[in-house]
């Protein structure tokens, strides 16, 4: 099995199978575009993700490279964010900085499934509650003058679904 | 510790367009100034369309102008018949002609079979419309830009102009044989839908 380096933003490089970095669009395009061979030894750079996130990443790559691909065309479904496989929650259950983190990573390296389980995880926390609860679980300010608020509260009663 | 805030709209955007609507517009929208102003945006909304299936850019030649208005008001999947099979009487209709004894509504539609057994869509049982011994003619007339279609639609329907802005649906029966009563044809379950995937 082929194996190709990475390399964090604080400067500490990964040897993992090339199967395993594909996943990342990003870094599939990049070794396309470099025309990379199995003979470089140079390490890929990765800008934007530093070591501590790399580590979980690869964690998530290694577990998942023999996911079947995300279906192309997986439009006309129903969003649903209570099928989080039980290995993924597992590997979730970090603090909310780490799992934000993540996202970005996952983002920026253009990982669908990984993004997918991450906004979900996100999603989880925020579904059902109220506007002072979400505030709470990710201690965000309230900015909103009462005035404000009493007028939003007003005009969201009568927006109520169809 | 890395906070919420730091991530860009656009990702804050994904992780709110997993949540239902009513998530979105009742707690999300009041949480703070920033997230009010995501849970407008058109991107947010445009993706709940596409996972809902009520918007698909490889089907429709269309493009809403509005995305959270078109996820609620959501013309071009529903009925825009209103009070198809009657349970409301003649609430929308406007008749023309009434003749004979003119229509009667039937809860049960009266010899013939249920209507379940024509349409295997319905489940349950609906009523119909039946007619009598002389034209009874009756009409609804859609107006696309009242029922949220205020989208630019490009394509020309079927037979139809582009720019289509009312659509007139008009039915009628009789029955041959001029008995009193209401044995003339019967009617329910008008329809008119938009379908995108044949385009």
């Amino acid at each position: 099995m082929p194996q190709i380096k990475l390399q964090s933003s604080d400067g500490e490089s990964f040897e993992i199978d090339l199967e395993v970095a594909r996943q990342s669009v990003t870094i599939k395009t990049m070794l396309e575009d470099l025309g990379w061979d199995e003979s470089d030894d140079d390490p890929v750079p990765l800008p934007n993700v530093n070591a501590a996130i790399l580590k979980k990443v690869v964690q998530w790559a290694t577990f998942h490279k023999d996911d079947p691909p995300p279906p192309e065309d997986d439009e006309n479904k129903e969003k649903r964010t209570d099928d989080i496989c039980t290995w993924d929650a597992e590997f979730l259950k970090v603090d909310q900085g780490t799992l934000f983190e993540l996202i970005l990573a996952a983002n920026y390296l253009d990982i669908k499934g990984l993004l997918d389980v991450t906004c979900k995880t996100v999603a989880n926390m925020i579904k059902g509650k109220s506007p002072e609860e979400i505030r709470k679980t990710f201690n965000i300010k309230n900015d909103f003058t009462p005035a404000e608020e009493e007028q939003m509260m007003s005009c969201n009663c009568s927006a109520t679904m169809e | 510790m890395f906070p919420i805030s730091d991530l860009p709209d656009e990702i804050l955007i994904s992780v709110l367009s997993w949540l239902p609507a009513n998530d979105i517009i009742k707690n999300c929208a009041l949480v703070n100034k920033r997230w009010n102003e995501l849970t407008k945006q058109q991107k947010l909304w445009h993706d709940k369309c596409v996972c809902v299936g009520f918007y698909n850019p490889k089907y429709s030649s269309f493009r809403p102008v509005d995305f959270k208005r078109y996820y609620f008001i959501n013309p071009y999947t529903k009925n825009l018949i209103k009070n198809p099979c009657g349970e409301e009487l003649l609430k929308y209709w406007n008749v023309d002609q009434n003749g004979g004894d003119g229509f009667q509504y039937e809860t049960t539609p009266v010899g013939t079979n249920p209507v379940r057994l024509y349409n295997e869509e319905v489940k349950g049982d609906i009523g119909c419309w039946a007619t009598s011994y002389s034209w009874c003619t009756k009409h609804q007339l859609i107006d696309l830009l009242q029922e949220g279609c205020d989208a630019e639609v490009r394509h020309t329907f079927k037979s139809y102009p582009s720019g289509l802005r009312y659509i007139l649906y008009k039915h009628r029966g009789k029955d041959t044989q001029f008995w009193a009563g209401y044995y003339g044809a019967k009617m329910t379950l008008s329809t008119l839908k938009f379908n995108f995937k044949n385009i």
